[in-house]
């Protein structure tokens, strides 16, 4: 078969024009791609489109990146460990992850590190909660021994946070059954009695608690600590060490979204429907993230030690180690 | 199809529809879950009015074409070489078995390390999962033509290229036409799934963004969407292949069963 070749020689040369083309046209950039401007620096940021992630939207819709000279592109992912897995291929320079995935990583040798403040649990306004179904008896932990709960990732900071809470009741953690549900099917896993007890976060809690089908069993965090730095911002500790620059504006960007934030609730309620699928309606129902501009110790060491304490790792991790040095920590 | 069935075939649509919509509104499912078709519609019809939907399904259209003809590129290419050539059937065989049975979804997040989030990953995916299917049945069309085709062209002096493009690979074509519409469907399922998983854009990230964000009628109309769209392409390989192989059919006499 050694005139394979003749098989694409055939045709008029029209024809092979068109197929050219075509085969070009499959390699070519996908079209959006934005000339960088001078003087900018370009960054590209993952996102999960959910309320959590609403400093970087402010930040991104203010205009407050730019002001800094950064360009800043916004890539919507559906969850932490493809954000993560994209950081540590280098397809995202930075980008949304849950404290205790960075627990977790760093314990094992990624050198993921946090360089930017994120959402925050308050036992006083907490946007994720353990729920039960309406007419369900269970009232406490023990309730709960040899029965299904669900988390929306397991080995991670909902179930962490549900152990915890068991401890605290003077239940058995290993006792319970922990099964993965996603936030969105929560609902209908406790209305059909797949799972007995459910950790879910907004705006999927309002949802629920609003139409009857669920009620509120407990605030687990609140278990670990009464604040708790539940989310951030995080770089590759050999990314950050080469962007030191980078990494500054952005915190600068992020703490001054914070503020606009914290000052205007409205403007915050209309930002982020641009930035994900959530209507005006929901947004103003639900409980909103919260926010605050500095990193702090307390808020981190508490889910290491829990971490600890459950076995998620298995050596200790410091505080230190795990904010960039280019972030201050209080 | 005669005109009876044909018409027995959409009324079993609109039933499934008619049984949808009155589930949902008379409770029998919950419609937190299941909203009625009719809401879906109305809600959904918002979002193709401002072009959201158009765009998205641009978007996993453009994955799902360039990942399908690339496959089709390769996979007719290896195909013939390890079809024709027994030293490539040999050495290509022992990769292709171990390949083959990964689940393309599972190469995902290898995409993902490897080749980033936007098109270049989807594509990659949507092309290894589309590539077996072809390759497979090239190889098997090319192994299974007539030696007695081969034979009776060598005789009239032939050359092998010429058997090759006159003989062979028109006698290959029904397998690969198979492999390709196989390939169709497979090539559509990862499209969808990879903008699930990563990336701003395309229907799945359409469907889940909607999930997320408690808009379950568009999750429904996103999902219905890749539905349609899938037995679309579906038909138009079909239709495609009923008229290159039309020759065939109609030697075989096959025509009339279509």
């Amino acid at each position: 078969m050694r005139r394979l070749g003749t098989l694409a020689m055939h045709g008029s040369p029209a024809g092979r024009l068109w197929g050219i083309a075509f085969l070009l046209s499959l390699f070519s950039a996908p079209a959006g791609q934005a000339a960088q401007g001078p003087g900018t620096i370009a960054l590209r940021v993952g996102v999960i489109p959910i309320d959590a992630c609403t400093q970087i939207f402010v930040a991104h819709d203010r205009g407050f990146f730019e002001s800094r000279g950064l360009r800043v592109s916004l890539t919507a992912m559906q969850g932490g460990p493809a954000i993560a897995s994209a950081i540590s291929g280098g397809a995202l320079d930075m980008g949304w992850s849950n404290t205790v995935s960075v627990v977790i990583a760093a314990a094992k040798g990624f050198d993921f590190q946090i360089i930017a403040p994120g959402a925050l649990h308050l036992s006083t306004n907490a946007p994720t909660l353990l729920l039960t179904r309406a007419d369900s008896p269970v009232r406490t932990a023990k309730d709960l021994e040899g029965q299904p709960v669900s988390a929306n990732e397991l080995a991670n900071i909902t179930e962490l946070a549900v152990r915890q809470w068991a401890k605290r009741g003077s239940a058995n953690p290993d006792a319970i059954r922990f099964v993965e549900v996603p936030f969105p099917q929560v609902e209908a896993a406790l209305k059909a009695d797949r799972v007995k007890a459910s950790v879910t976060a907004e705006p999927f809690l309002s949802a629920a608690v609003g139409r009857g089908t669920a009620r509120v069993l407990a605030d687990v965090f609140s278990a670990i600590s009464p604040r708790l730095l539940i989310a951030s911002t995080i770089a590759r500790k050999s990314w950050v060490a080469a962007h030191r620059d980078e990494a500054r504006r952005f915190l600068e960007a992020i703490v001054e979204a914070t503020a606009y934030i914290n000052a205007h609730p409205e403007d915050r309620a209309a930002i982020l429907p641009k930035y994900t699928r959530l209507t005006h309606e929901v947004v103003r129902k639900i409980t909103r993230s919260n926010f605050e501009p500095v990193l702090k110790r307390g808020d981190i060491q508490p889910l290491i030690d829990a971490s600890l304490e459950n076995g998620f790792i298995t050596s200790p991790v410091s505080v230190r180690d795990l904010v960039a040095d280019t972030a201050p920590l209080e | 199809m005669p005109p009876r069935l044909r018409a027995l075939r959409w009324l079993f649509v609109l039933a499934i529809l008619a049984l949808w919509e009155g589930a949902s509104r008379c409770g029998l499912v919950d419609p937190a879950s299941l909203p009625p078709l009719t809401a879906v519609a109305r809600a959904f019809a918002a979002d193709v009015a401002t072009g959201e939907v158009m765009r998205h399904m641009g978007v996993t259209l453009r994955a799902y074409a360039q990942g399908l003809g690339l496959a089709l590129a390769v996979g007719i290419g290896l195909g013939v070489l390890m079809g024709a050539i027994p030293a490539c059937s040999a050495g290509g065989r022992i990769l292709l078995e171990f390949l083959r049975p990964i689940p393309s979804v599972a190469v995902i997040p290898i995409a993902i390390l490897l080749l980033g989030i936007e098109f270049t990953m989807r594509t990659a995916v949507v092309f290894y999962a589309a590539l077996w299917p072809i390759l497979l049945n090239t190889m098997y069309g090319i192994y299974d033509v007539d030696p007695a085709y081969v034979e009776t062209a060598r005789i009239f002096g032939r050359r092998r290229g010429a058997i090759l493009r006159a003989v062979v690979l028109p006698a290959a074509l029904p397998y690969i036409f198979t492999g390709a519409r196989i390939a169709s469907a497979i090539a559509l399922i990862l499209a969808v799934t990879a903008e699930m998983v990563a990336g701003s854009s395309g229907l799945g990230f359409y469907v889940k963004s909607s999930e997320m964000s408690l808009r379950v009628e568009e999750m429904y109309g996103g999902i219905a969407l890749t539905g349609v769209l899938g037995s679309l392409l579906n038909g138009g390989f079909v239709g495609l292949e009923r008229w290159a192989l039309r020759w065939h059919r109609g030697f075989t006499g096959q025509l009339a069963k279509g």
